[in-house]
């Protein structure tokens, strides 16, 4: 990739947004031309993406630079160091018959910890680019949105469109019991369309959202922006305005989703003992996942969900206690952290051990509800709902 | 300090009924006792010192019971005086809770032990009062398997968790989460291996190359690891450990387990690969391969305890599968 000539890079935030806003704009007129959703140099996309690379607040810069070259083989990019502080780009070139297309990625670490990813890349390559950057590492991993999550976003805007989907092909292998659906619409009846399957007994429990799109208008103005926002922490923008796209972004994944990781899921919830002064004192509260769907045979579902195998990548060792209740010292694979879980037929208990990442939880609970029952709830301590 | 692992479930049963769980009772949580305290050592009057099992505290109540948790039938004299001799200023002053002394506070100091032993117990309690006037009147609380926790004998000095724990509580010691408070220095091997199991499959996720006994004692032990004080327990814990992957390795784990070091508990000796050929994680039938033979490892570990157990405990509830 090195002797071929690179695109230039935006090397500031202001110089990126202004780039990224004239690309909004020119993708926004096509798009309206030719209602087409995808094009070479089109839609902006944003990838929220959550990393544990950093242990030295003051070397994040350094550490997540670092972090970036040691990937850069493996996932065939040219990490860049730009002008600002936590800010990088990572040129991916990928291979299309005779011409090697390059992507490019912005990464704004500015939260060391929740980054932001911005392309305007062909989704076809940056969705493949992104998942295998993220699946593949122990430090990164994507934003996951519920169910309840995402359905309430829609209250930020007009409710424009929906994803959904559910399969339970990792708890069963006969194809007669497989249940399964995929589907996307948009338009302004999203809402009662998500209304009549949330009134379907069978649906309700059956179909996952994975994807909202949600319109919002400037004030004063006829102008909107439309934005997709997926469950696995992708945002596709349709617009005029990356301010407001921005601004949607930093509300309901730098303040919300944020808040419920660190400081609910990990600052409260989390077991151990909290700090290392001379009184020990256990801090934490169990977390559960509470659901309709009853577990038939809780020795056939532990085995199934702790295999280690996509989507959950649980690893465990089970021990069935009795007929309804066993529990599971496992490790997610993902991360490589250790957590415990119980099992009955209705309820999961999850205990997340101090200083574990608690996205594991809000992907747990995420892919649950895509796999095994949509109407799941997480509640835990205090929290009746967690999302 | 907890010296057995019969304490470690009566411990985990008391701090549970402390948690907001909707599998289990919330007794104790519900009348505010949510500040559990463990391995701390008040300072007498005296100079000397003491390290109950447990303190738990309720700002609602303004009430904190320091418990002993006894597994067998006979108390430590000397370690009920001195719990006789915890002072009220100790609560807020060195545990750091959140209690007004001033307002009507009140602790007491009990005993949890086996529902069989409550009487052996008793008996102790009630002879040590001959000189401590004050250990007759500890509160002794039973853990039975068919009635659950219920006091045996003595009041607690606020209403409220006298009420319930003389009705007592109704719980399924099975379903007790083993997490609280995972093992002790007494506890089983196989009580231990399933932590010890699953921290080494997290470090070879995450590509740590190699590890001491000494890292995955504590990384199993949990968070209160830095509160153990004696470095003894924590040798003895992680030498355990040690001599548990080295009968692994020559077991159900070789293949995976190697120890390319060598030294003692504080060398990083040890490795744990389940990575192809092609050095690929995912999808790997090596990796289930590996989650039989941990289980196949933990079940041989019970097995061989279950003999032992069997003579020597007496807890109903200890058996822990069906």
């Amino acid at each position: 990739m090195g002797n071929l000539m690179k695109p230039d890079l935006q090397r500031t935030r202001l110089d990126m947004v202004y780039h990224l806003q004239d690309r909004m704009r020119s993708g926004y007129e096509r798009y309206l031309d030719e209602q087409k959703l995808e094009w070479e140099g089109g839609l902006l996309k944003t990838y929220l993406v959550e990393a544990d690379i950093v242990d030295k607040i003051n070397d994040s810069h350094n550490q997540i630079l670092k972090y970036l070259h040691t990937q850069a083989e493996s996932f065939n990019y040219s990490p860049e160091e730009l002008d600002e502080e936590n800010f990088f780009a990572l040129v991916a070139g990928s291979r299309s018959g005779r011409q090697v297309k390059f992507d490019i990625y912005y990464v704004d670490a500015s939260d060391y910890r929740f980054w932001v990813v911005y392309t305007v890349g062909h989704s076809s390559r940056t969705d493949k680019f992104m998942d295998k950057l993220v699946t593949n590492s122990t430090k990164l991993d994507n934003a996951w949105f519920p169910m309840q999550f995402l359905s309430k976003l829609v209250e930020k805007g007009f409710f424009n469109g929906l994803g959904g989907r559910f399969n339970n092909d990792p708890f069963t292998k006969e194809e007669d019991d497989q249940l399964k659906i995929s589907l996307k619409l948009w338009g302004n009846l999203a809402k009662d369309v998500f209304d009549a399957f949330q009134n379907s007994e069978r649906l309700r429990r059956m179909f996952s959202l994975s994807s909202v799109r949600l319109k919002r208008y400037f004030k004063g103005s006829d102008e909107s922006i439309t934005d997709d926002v997926n469950f696995f922490g992708k945002v596709t923008s349709m617009g005029q305005s990356f301010d407001s796209h921005l601004d949607l972004v930093n509300k309901f994944y730098k303040d919300e989703y944020k808040h419920k990781i660190v400081q609910i899921i990990e600052g409260e919830l989390a077991i151990g003992i909290a700090d290392k002064s001379d009184v020990a004192i256990l801090r934490g509260e169990p977390m559960f996942v509470r659901f309709g769907n009853s577990i038939p045979n809780i020795e056939l579902f532990v085995r199934s969900l702790f295999s280690g195998t996509a989507p959950f990548r649980l690893w465990g060792l089970q021990q069935i206690i009795k007929k309804d209740f066993a529990r599971i010292y496992a490790v997610d694979l993902h991360l490589g952290r250790t957590l415990t879980f119980e099992v009955f037929p209705d309820t999961i208990r999850i205990f997340l051990p101090l200083g574990t990442c608690g996205n594991t939880i809000a992907r747990f609970f995420t892919l649950f509800q895509h796999h095994y029952d949509s109407s799941a709830e997480l509640l835990g301590g205090k929290y009746d709902h967690l999302f | 300090m907890i010296t057995s692992s019969k304490n470690v479930l009566i411990l985990r049963a008391l701090i549970a009924l402390c948690k907001r769980d909707i599998k289990l009772p919330s007794d104790l949580y519900d009348l505010g006792y949510t500040q559990v305290v463990m391995d701390k050592t008040i300072r007498l009057e005296d100079d000397r010192s003491v390290m109950p099992d447990l303190i738990i505290s309720s700002r609602k109540e303004n009430h904190c019971v320091v418990w002993e948790s006894k597994s067998g039938r006979s108390i430590d004299n000397d370690q009920a005086k001195r719990l006789a001799s915890i002072e009220a200023r100790a609560f807020p002053d060195q545990l750091m809770l959140n209690v007004k002394i001033e307002d009507g506070f009140a602790f007491d100091i009990a005993y949890a032990c086996d529902g069989k032993e409550c009487q052996n117990i008793r008996v102790d309690l009630d002879r040590v009062a001959r000189a401590v006037a004050s250990v007759g009147a500890f509160p002794l609380v039973g853990f039975h398997e068919e009635s659950g926790i219920k006091t045996h004998s003595g009041r607690f000095n606020k209403e409220n968790i006298n009420r319930v724990l003389g009705d007592g509580i109704s719980i399924d010691l099975r379903e007790v989460p083993t997490e609280y408070l995972r093992f002790d220095k007494d506890s089983p091997r196989s009580e231990i291996a399933p932590y010890v199991m699953t921290n080494i499959v997290a470090y070879a996720t995450r590509q740590d190359p190699r590890f001491s006994a000494e890292q995955i004692a504590k990384d199993s032990y949990g968070s209160s690891w830095d509160h153990i004080r004696s470095n003894t327990t924590k040798n003895e814990i992680a030498k355990k450990i040690d001599n548990m992957l080295l009968e692994a390795r020559q077991n159900e784990l070789d293949g995976y387990l190697t120890k390319p070091g060598r030294g003692g508990i504080r060398s990083p000796k040890w490795n744990l690969s389940y990575l192809n050929r092609r050095g690929i994680a995912f999808p790997s039938g090596r990796l289930k391969k590996l989650q039989k033979q941990c289980i196949e490892f933990v079940n041989r570990l019970k097995n061989e305890e279950a003999g032992i157990y069997a003579r020597q405990l007496r807890l109903p509830f200890f058996l822990e599968e069906e």
